[in-house]
């Protein structure tokens, strides 16, 4: 059983380091790209911090050395030529994705509310509450995303989706040139300082785990 | 300054989470992963971020 954990150029050098349950990396090229993967007997993917933490660690190896595209957690594959006939199947739109990664790495930005809303005069009924309720939320939204657009400005994409929580009203995932990563962080630190109305948090610098699907080609 | 809510290392987690689990290429392998799991280690971190919060806000220091 094969797991994979990301793709690169078929040229790329294997990384000095071991994957799920201390296993060996290998390449599987197919013409310019190529699956780094290990092999198992057996594997119980569960998503643990300590599987999770190492797919990561494996393909931030990866990228050390060049272009790469984290593989979703937990794909397997039967053999290895089940991987290379994927790989060539899908070669072109890989080639153009790794290209389009090429140098950058991602910024992850979760913007929510400091303190809770202010309290309202009690709504007429259920209809009203759940209105009041979707309007203010899509004000947060537009808010937090204009809040955003500094950021935005520095980077090559951005993604954004809504916050899980009522806390957290947007989740955004920007790829970022590897040498404007510090100009991003100030301005990330700008804007926490301009906004005490809202808190920020931004991890990173991630694989472009964001912008890794084909869905982005587009 | 904004107040960051979790403890850095738990942030990144959940960061993680996010693109492990919803991000990355979707090749023509298998994803092991059930909805039921990811919906499973999300309620997890959840409990274990409020419970964080909670604590903190009660004055508990963490390490």
């Amino acid at each position: 059983m094969i797991y994979l954990y990301a793709i690169t150029e078929a040229d790329a050098a294997v990384p000095d380091c071991r994957g799920l349950e201390d296993a060996e990396l290998r390449l599987a090229p197919a013409r310019e790209v190529a699956g780094l993967y290990s092999t198992h007997r057996s594997l119980e993917v569960r998503p643990q911090p300590e599987a999770l933490w190492r797919h990561d660690q494996v393909v931030e190896a990866a990228m050390a050395a060049g272009p790469a595209l984290p593989a979703r957690f937990g794909t397997t594959f039967a053999a290895g030529d089940a991987l290379t006939s994927a790989l060539e199947r899908e070669h072109d739109r890989l080639r153009d994705q790794l290209e389009r990664v090429r140098g950058c790495v991602e910024l992850a930005v979760r913007v929510g509310l400091a303190e809770r809303a202010a309290i309202e005069p009690a709504p007429e009924g259920g209809r009203e509450y759940v209105e009041r309720k979707l309007a203010r939320r899509r004000r947060q939204q537009a808010l937090a995303r204009e809040t955003l657009s500094p950021l935005g400005e520095v980077a090559v994409r951005a993604r954004h989706e809504e916050g899980r929580s009522e806390d957290e009203v947007i989740r955004a995932s920007y790829l970022v040139r590897a040498d404007e990563v510090d100009r991003f962080s100030e301005r990330v630190t700008l804007l926490a300082e301009r906004n005490p109305q809202l808190w920020l948090s931004c991890t990173g610098p991630w694989p472009p785990y964001s912008f890794a699907g084909f869905e982005e080609a587009a | 300054m904004s107040t960051e809510v979790l403890p850095g290392e738990d942030v990144a987690l959940v960061d993680l989470l996010d693109r492990l689990l919803g991000g990355g290429v979707v090749l023509a392998g298998d994803i092991t992963l059930a909805v039921a799991d990811i919906d499973l280690v999300y309620v997890g971190l959840r409990a274990l971020i409020s419970s964080v919060a909670t604590a903190e806000r009660q004055g508990v220091r963490l390490p």
